[in-house]
């Protein structure tokens, strides 16, 4: 909950150019798309899981809308101060399927894997942040 | 003569999605979406042309747009691209 209630904050006070460093390096999600996932540490695996499902149930308690871009965030830090890789993305819908909220989405992969904000559509990946090491990872939001 | 007009790639991130490209300015986290004459602009930007330069090249793309409307679209979109920080100084 704490580092959820952090990364609201922190997207709401700070401009990123002070916390996109924290993220780990900036990686071109061109790069990723052709790269075949890692199969990983299985245990770490499991941890990121349950990390994200942690986060996801934790938004659901907090008041008012905890968004994709704070749940990315604060799993991304709790990812990070485990010593488990993971990639941020941010992206967009492509211009027929805009017009809400979620045009704009971030979401947490590791080794190929959406951890955390998933979607039913697929968001073209326009920056990524990453701890992973190079060539673990896929180009899209959706499942 | 003028200065060329000079991107500054660590401010920005971009991508080609269909007919536009949208660009996020990394320090804000803002997004842009640039489409049309917009998108021709921010393309004739290649860090070798000034205003003038980049006009010529949309002249060249816009047969019917009249020389002095396009040469102030290109000053405005120049000037907000400035103001957004996308542009070296």
């Amino acid at each position: 909950m704490a580092a959820l209630v952090i990364a609201r904050l922190t997207i709401a006070t700070i401009p990123l150019a002070r916390w996109r460093g924290a993220l780990g390096r900036q990686v071109d999600p061109a790069s990723l798309a052709k790269a075949e996932p890692l199969p990983g540490n299985l245990t770490a695996n499991l941890a990121a899981r349950r990390l994200a499902r942690a986060i996801d149930r934790g938004a659901a308690r907090l008041p008012g809308e905890t968004r994709c871009l704070a749940r990315a965030l604060a799993l991304h830090a709790m990812m990070r101060r485990r010593r488990i890789d993971a990639t941020l993305l941010i992206g967009v819908r492509p211009r027929a399927e805009r017009g809400s909220l979620d045009d704009l989405h971030a979401w947490v992969l590791r080794h190929g894997e959406t951890l955390i904000g998933g979607t039913d559509t697929c968001h073209v990946p326009l920056v990524g942040f990453s701890t992973e090491p190079p060539t673990a990872a896929i180009p899209c939001s959706g499942a | 003569m003028t200065m060329a007009i000079v991107k500054d790639p660590a401010r920005f991130v971009e991508t080609v999605i269909d007919d536009e490209v949208v660009v996020m300015q990394l320090d804000s986290g803002d997004f842009f979406s640039l489409s049309g004459s917009a998108r021709a602009i921010w393309e004739a930007i290649d860090g070798t042309r000034d205003e003038a330069a980049v006009c010529a090249v949309l002249a060249g793309q816009f047969y019917d747009a009249d020389r002095a409307g396009l040469a102030t679209d290109v000053a405005g979109f120049v000037a907000r691209l400035r103001a957004v920080d996308l542009l070296a100084a």
